[in-house]
């Protein structure tokens, strides 16, 4: 009894420290607090409390789990028994009867589950690399000569492609290269289509997509070596694969990401419509412009009349009125058609409720005055071809006080044509006012 | 109408025309007269171009390049 007694402890640990040391030791451990585990359902129960009770097995291994009645509610799809499953959370211990147990918050089907965990690595990593970086982003050209097209010869993808651009802006031509866009040989072809589109120098521009379909048939565009592809090219890419809600590693590599096929196409190349308004507006400016100059002119020639009668200047009057009428003869008859083609773009606008006039017609009438003001100092005529002469000394300076010439100096006179050398013979002071 | 000068092109000169003639104080009367002619001239180009422009589809093939035509074919039929 008194050896027994001596080895008997002052102080043995209690339950409930033992069990707290090792919840401790499993709770602090970061690898097991943020784990997915993979594995079959079994044992599945959902009592009252909506709690979700079940042990995760493969072979004869076993770990109990429990998702708590928040997060069963919310769970992407309800778990049966043999169900393949992805279960992620952390271990933790059951003090009432020192299990341990896996308390989960996601769960997911085990096939896309696990092709999903992957992907989210590997974006991680690519984004990482810097693959979707803004500052790799190219622009788009605003008017593309040349689209090629990386999708299936097949599909919807293409035709919703074509119809769009027939519409918005039939210039443009368009080069279809062939590939599978789902399947083991999709994401090669895709690579090398996207590859050969830059071997050539013709294209400006790249639409690498499909149309809808599952998240399996879309995930070609989810491969490394697709997102690596369209990372490498040099012709801006935009990605067009499925539908709104889908996204895929290519559209986060691509320069521009459309929700569909058919918006690829819209942002590849502007709309014919507002292309013709603008070249209506610019038809406007030019007639606008050439109005204000035969006003000008005439002006500057009805004073050029009174001035100078003499007969060698009759002739160049004579023939600047000849031209001017030329000129009013144009632009009226362009106007007539004007004033008819701005009727139809009026009604196209209305219809369409493109466009507000009121801006437009605020727009013109900035311009109008822009151009008045402009127009007003312009002199076609120039002061030389009048008659008036610039003299200068030998340091190109103008001489425009006798003061600063001596007899003898030689000058230059500037014409309306050519240059005359001259000297000074005599000088005449003339006292300034 | 000159079909080889493209669109692009067109529209870029149409706008250097009009900034020319903007800017007219550097323009003879001559000058003046034939901006405002090429101007009217590239307009009515431009959208001629549109107005009679129809998309040209080509497909790549083991061969080269040959027309695409936009008509579904039988695969095509089958989804």
């Amino acid at each position: 009894m008194e050896l027994f007694k001596e080895t008997l402890p002052q102080h043995p640990y209690t339950v409930v420290e033992v069990v707290q040391y090792i919840k401790d030791i499993l709770t602090f451990e970061p690898a097991l607090s943020d784990i997915w585990v993979k594995g079959e359902i079994s044992d599945l129960n959902r009592p009252y409390s909506g709690h979700l009770y079940f042990k995760v097995k493969e072979e004869n291994n076993t770990i109990n789990c429990v998702i708590f009645k928040n997060r069963a509610i919310n769970l992407e799809s309800q778990p049966k028994n043999g169900d393949e499953v992805l279960i992620h959370g952390k271990i933790d211990i059951y003090p009432k009867n020192s299990t341990y147990q896996l308390i989960g918050d996601q769960l997911k089907p085990a096939g896309i589950g696990l092709m999903q965990l992957e992907l989210e690595h590997l974006k991680a990593r690519l984004g990482k690399e810097g693959l979707f970086d803004e500052e790799h982003k190219k622009p788009t050209p605003l008017f593309p000569k040349k689209i090629g097209v990386v999708t299936s010869a097949t599909g919807a993808a293409i035709q919703d492609i074509i119809r769009v651009l027939s519409e918005r802006y039939p210039v443009v031509e368009v080069l279809l290269f062939p590939t599978l866009v789902q399947g083991n040989e999709a994401p090669t072809q895709i690579v090398t289509a996207i590859q050969m589109a830059n071997q050539r120098s013709d294209l400006d521009l790249l639409i690498v997509g499909r149309g809808g379909g599952s998240i399996e048939e879309l995930w070609s565009f989810n491969d490394e070596s697709v997102a690596r592809a369209i990372f490498a090219s040099q012709i801006p890419i935009i990605s067009a694969v499925g539908h709104e809600t889908d996204v895929t590693l290519a559209d986060f590599v691509a320069d521009y990401r459309s929700a569909t096929p058919s918006s690829a196409a819209e942002h590849a190349v502007p709309d014919q419509h507002e292309l013709k308004r603008k070249i209506y507006d610019q038809e406007s400016r030019l007639l606008q412009n050439i109005g204000q100059i035969v006003k000008f002119l005439r002006t500057d020639l009805r004073a050029l009349e009174h001035q100078i009668p003499a007969e060698r200047q009759l002739n160049r009057i004579n023939r600047l009125r000849q031209k001017i009428g030329q000129m009013q003869l144009t632009s009226q008859n362009i106007i007539k058609q004007k004033i008819h083609q701005l009727k139809d773009i009026v009604n196209l606008c209305q219809q369409k409720q493109m466009l507000s006039i009121k801006d437009l017609k605020q727009d013109k009438e900035t311009k109008l005055q822009v151009n008045a003001a402009k127009l007003s100092q312009l002199n076609p005529l120039g002061i030389l071809e009048r008659g008036y002469s610039i003299v200068s000394n030998s340091n190109s300076k103008p001489i425009t006080n006798t003061a600063s010439v001596e007899i003898g100096d030689t000058v230059y006179i500037k014409l309306a044509q050519g240059k005359l050398t001259s000297q000074v013979i005599s000088k005449e002071e003339i006292e300034s006012g | 109408m000159d079909r080889d000068v493209n669109f692009e092109e067109s529209l870029t000169q149409l706008e250097e025309t009009i900034r020319l003639l903007e800017s007219g104080d550097e323009l003879t009367l001559e000058e003046s007269l034939k901006a405002f002619e090429d101007g009217i001239r590239l307009a009515r180009l431009c959208r001629q171009k549109l107005d009679d422009a129809e998309l040209r589809i080509q497909k790549l093939t083991e061969d080269g390049e040959e027309p695409f035509s936009t008509v579904k074919d039988e695969v095509f039929d089958q989804i």
